[in-house]
């Protein structure tokens, strides 16, 4: 950790822009580099100055949030894209993935949740919802599933997705049943953060662009472990 | 138009007193009408028909004989007749014998070459000696079981009976029945060769004609029968039955031994005659679909009429009543024509075109036949032409049937074009009120969730607010009451939000999701949480309310655990019995707390206990699943919730 991490934020709602540059700043390990109100001032912002963290909001007023996401991945590969997601989005967040995030906070925690998640994801965790595991299983189970293929409203056609490997698909499973990192690793029978891994593997064949370098990179950054 | 006289008959006799002229031009014009149609049989027996008087040069057409006539009852005449000479014009209804004497020139054949006699129309049975020699035999003189007279005969004359530079002597002995066409038509002397050929192409013509006819009628009729035994259309029946009849007389013509004595068979024959031109009329006004009672009820009598003179003609030895019947025939259908030409020229119908075409053929030769074969009048003629005439029938029915068929085919595919057309057409109308269906049932689901959407968010969220503003107008009030009030509304609001996922029919991701919201107040509360949820098959989609209601009841045991249990740990167990019926899913949650209350809780409680447990049963009765709250343990205490819920799968 030799540097503070540089957090960009595009939000469009004043009241949780603030509250959440008001989370980073307080955060000795955070740097709060830009906050803009829509996508066209991010994005033109990013063409300049490259970002460690970028924090999106889906509902932008001028352009869909994911088309941020997409082209932040584009033009910084090494820049790690959180989305802000209001609490039961869960389901929407697969698109988020495939656009190329990497993990998702929840706005409407308090301000100690925020800084606790921020921390967490910046650890390197990636966390999971019951929710979106189950449908990302359902997901792989449509194009590849083992035994029981689903139907599924995740599932863009003509995209196939890498496949997931059969411990891959075994997390997914437990996770979506409840069970939690540690949980999984035991009944595994591996550590938490080999599970941490899984999960993160299973986010990174999600994304269309491929990140495998992005992940290379975010680990020499020391944002991930 | 006669049944039996197929031979040349005399012509001298009747023609006496008539213009040459006209009666030449009569016969020129039907002969004409007839070929035309004829000429199908394009056949070398054409010329030997038109001019059958006429031999070729090379043989000698004998003209007149020395006849000794002897007639049953008149006295024996010797006399000399001309050939050809018709027994039954001479001696109507009567049998008898009669010898004809001729005598051949010398110089009629080379002296070395074979010789031959080609005799037609003689009889009805007939011995021929050749120089006082028996030369040939047709049928037993005076025996009626053969009819020479029908046929042609060649009778080769061996070169040895030639005598040399004298007239050669013949004698055809014959005897007659009455009414049977009876006496000597024609008889030609000349080489083997030239005759053998003649003999040849008049036997082709006559015999393969009548015998191409019969079979042609009998098909027909047959056809006709089968189609009019399945389905009973006049038209049929009536033209079976004509071609039927019709059989029987083109069949008399080539079978000189009929089994059945005469003149039964000469009765039967005309009887079935006069049955085929009566029913072929009748066939016409059928297939015109033109039926005046009057006209019908005429066709009828004449027909009836007809046969009772041909009965009568042949059982009382009249030629003339049969004569007449036939008369009686050809009057009907000439009556009949004028409706089938007003059918081919006023409303131009192509099949009454066809008819009269036909049927004036029919007409004509009839006329031609009755008039100069039978009663030998206008000059007389030789051969009948009806037989041929009526064939032209024939050829109708076969053209009907088809174009019958045809046209049912042509019905049947556009009765089926419109079937599917209208079936096509309620399947739209089936589809269209589907989809009103499926509308109405989507704007009822809509609303039923809308519905409950605004029951969780009154019944949760809004009752907490409720408690809570009346916490905080309380001067007294607690700051960490209020706060403790201010979380539960907060997860009454995201059970609200939850109940919304799109992931209700999987159980396990349901009680994960509780538990994914719980956890950190679980942690906050320093209480462990043991997660054994079993792998659960989605449930079918009307079973996914229900889930929510069991996510509900373990919400309100948990946040009872939280609130008054002080435990330190809580098991849950999520088990399938799939194997039971109907399929069980059993939640067992268990608590190592103080147990259950003894007492009512404290009014302070933000939640009250007691209300709690009979929520918990209300919902658990809502969804038909059996709850069981009991101690876990009668010496470390704790509580047990036990739910079994029966559900449905997909």
């Amino acid at each position: 950790m030799t540097a503070e991490t540089q957090v960009a934020l595009v939000e469009d709602d004043t009241g949780m822009r603030e509250r959440i540059s008001r989370v980073v700043d307080a955060d000795p390990s955070l740097s709060l580099a830009y906050s803009a109100s829509n996508a066209s001032e991010i994005l033109a912002w990013l063409i300049d100055n490259p970002v460690d963290v970028l924090l999106v909001d889906l509902g932008l007023p001028d352009h869909p949030g994911l088309q941020v996401i997409s082209q932040c991945r584009h033009m910084q590969p090494a820049c790690a894209v959180m989305v802000l997601s209001i609490f039961g989005d869960e389901a929407n967040m697969v698109q988020a993935f495939e656009a190329g995030a990497s993990g998702y906070l929840l706005k409407d925690g308090t301000e100690a949740d925020l800084a606790t998640h921020i921390r967490h994801l910046r650890a390197g965790g990636s966390p999971m919802s019951p929710v979106i595991a189950r449908k990302l299983l359902r997901r792989w189970q449509a194009h590849s599933g083992p035994a029981t293929p689903l139907p599924t409203a995740a599932a863009k056609p003509g995209v196939t997705p890498e496949r997931l490997s059969p411990r891959e698909f075994e997390v997914l499973d437990l996770v979506s049943r409840g069970f939690t990192y540690v949980e999984v690793g035991v009944q595994m029978g591996v550590s938490a953060s080999t599970v941490q891994t899984h999960i993160r593997n299973i986010y990174g064949k999600l994304d269309v662009h491929n990140k495998s370098e992005a992940v290379f990179e975010a680990r020499s950054l020391g944002w991930l472990p | 138009m006669c049944t039996t006289n197929r031979k040349p008959c005399s012509r001298p006799a009747a023609s006496v007193g008539f213009p040459r002229v006209i009666a030449g031009g009569l016969r020129g014009l039907l002969l004409a009408a007839l070929w035309t149609l004829c000429a199908w049989a394009a056949h070398p027996a054409h010329a030997d028909e038109a001019t059958p008087a006429r031999p070729p040069a090379s043989a000698l057409n004998v003209k007149t004989a020395d006849a000794v006539l002897e007639p049953d009852g008149l006295p024996r005449q010797t006399r000399r007749v001309q050939l050809p000479f018709r027994w039954d014009h001479e001696f109507p209804g009567r049998g008898g014998k009669a010898t004809y004497r001729i005598d051949l020139p010398a110089t009629a054949v080379p002296d070395n070459a074979p010789a031959a006699l080609l005799m037609s129309g003689v009889g009805n049975q007939v011995s021929i000696s050749f120089n006082d020699a028996l030369v040939a035999s047709y049928g037993t003189l005076g025996d009626p079981g053969h009819d020479a007279a029908k046929s042609n005969v060649l009778v080769p004359v061996p070169a040895a009976l030639h005598r040399e530079g004298r007239a050669q002597s013949l004698v055809v002995r014959t005897t007659v029945q009455r009414q049977r066409g009876a006496g000597a038509a024609s008889v030609q002397y000349g080489t083997q060769a030239t005759l053998a050929t003649l003999y040849r192409s008049q036997q082709n013509w006559r015999n393969t004609s009548a015998i191409v006819y019969a079979v042609s009628l009998l098909l027909m009729g047959g056809l006709a029968g089968g189609l009019w035994l399945r389905q009973r259309d006049a038209l049929y029946g009536c033209f079976a039955l004509a071609a039927l009849s019709g059989v029987a007389r083109n069949l008399d013509r080539v079978w000189p031994d009929v089994p059945v004595p005469w003149p039964l068979w000469g009765a039967v024959v005309a009887v079935c005659y006069a049955c085929h031109i009566g029913l072929i009329a009748r066939f016409v006004l059928l297939v015109l679909d033109r039926n005046p009672p009057w006209l019908v009820r005429a066709i009828h009598a004449a027909l009836a009429l007809s046969v009772a003179l041909a009965c009568a003609s042949f059982a009382f030895a009249l030629p003339a009543l049969w004569t007449t019947g036939l008369a009686i025939l050809q009057l009907t259908s000439i009556v009949c024509l004028p409706y089938v030409v007003y059918g081919a020229m006023v409303e131009r119908r192509r099949i009454a075109a066809v008819l009269m075409a036909a049927g004036t053929l029919a007409i004509l030769a009839g006329a031609h036949d009755l008039l100069l074969v039978r009663m030998a009048l206008f000059g007389g003629a030789y051969y009948t032409l009806t037989a041929h005439a009526m064939f032209f029938f024939v050829m109708i029915l076969a053209g009907l049937v088809v174009e019958r068929y045809s046209r049912t085919v042509d019905d049947y595919s556009a009765l089926n074009a419109n079937l599917a057309a209208r079936v096509a057409e309620r399947e739209d109308q089936l589809r269209g009120a589907f989809e009103t269906v499926r509308q109405q049932q989507q704007q009822q689901a809509v609303l039923l969730e809308r519905q409950r959407i605004m029951r969780e968010i009154h019944d949760g969220v809004g009752s907490q607010l409720v408690g809570l503003l009346n916490l905080v107008t309380q001067p007294t009030s607690d700051r960490g009451v209020v706060e403790e009030h201010v979380k539960l509304a907060l997860d009454e609001m995201r059970m609200a939000v939850d109940s919304l996922q799109p992931t209700h029919d999987d159980l396990p991701t349901v009680l994960a999701t509780l538990r994914y919201r719980l956890q950190p107040r679980l942690d906050a509360a320093g209480i462990e949480l043991v997660w054994d949820v079993a792998v659960i098959p989605a449930l079918a989609p009307f079973a996914a309310q229900a889930a929510l209601q069991l996510q509900r009841i373990l919400l309100e045991a948990f946040t009872n655990v939280l609130k008054h249990a002080g435990a330190t740990r809580i098991v849950m167990h999520a088990s399938w019995h799939g194997a039971q019926s109907p399929p069980l899913v059993r939640i067992v949650l268990t608590d190592n707390g103080r147990g259950l209350p003894t007492t009512p809780a404290a009014p302070s409680d933000p939640r009250q206990a007691g209300h709690g447990i009979a929520n918990m049963r209300a919902r658990a009765q809502s969804i038909g699943a059996r709850l069981h709250i009991e101690t876990a343990d009668e010496t470390t205490g704790g509580t047990r919730v036990l739910l079994d819920w029966p559900c449905a799968l997909p």
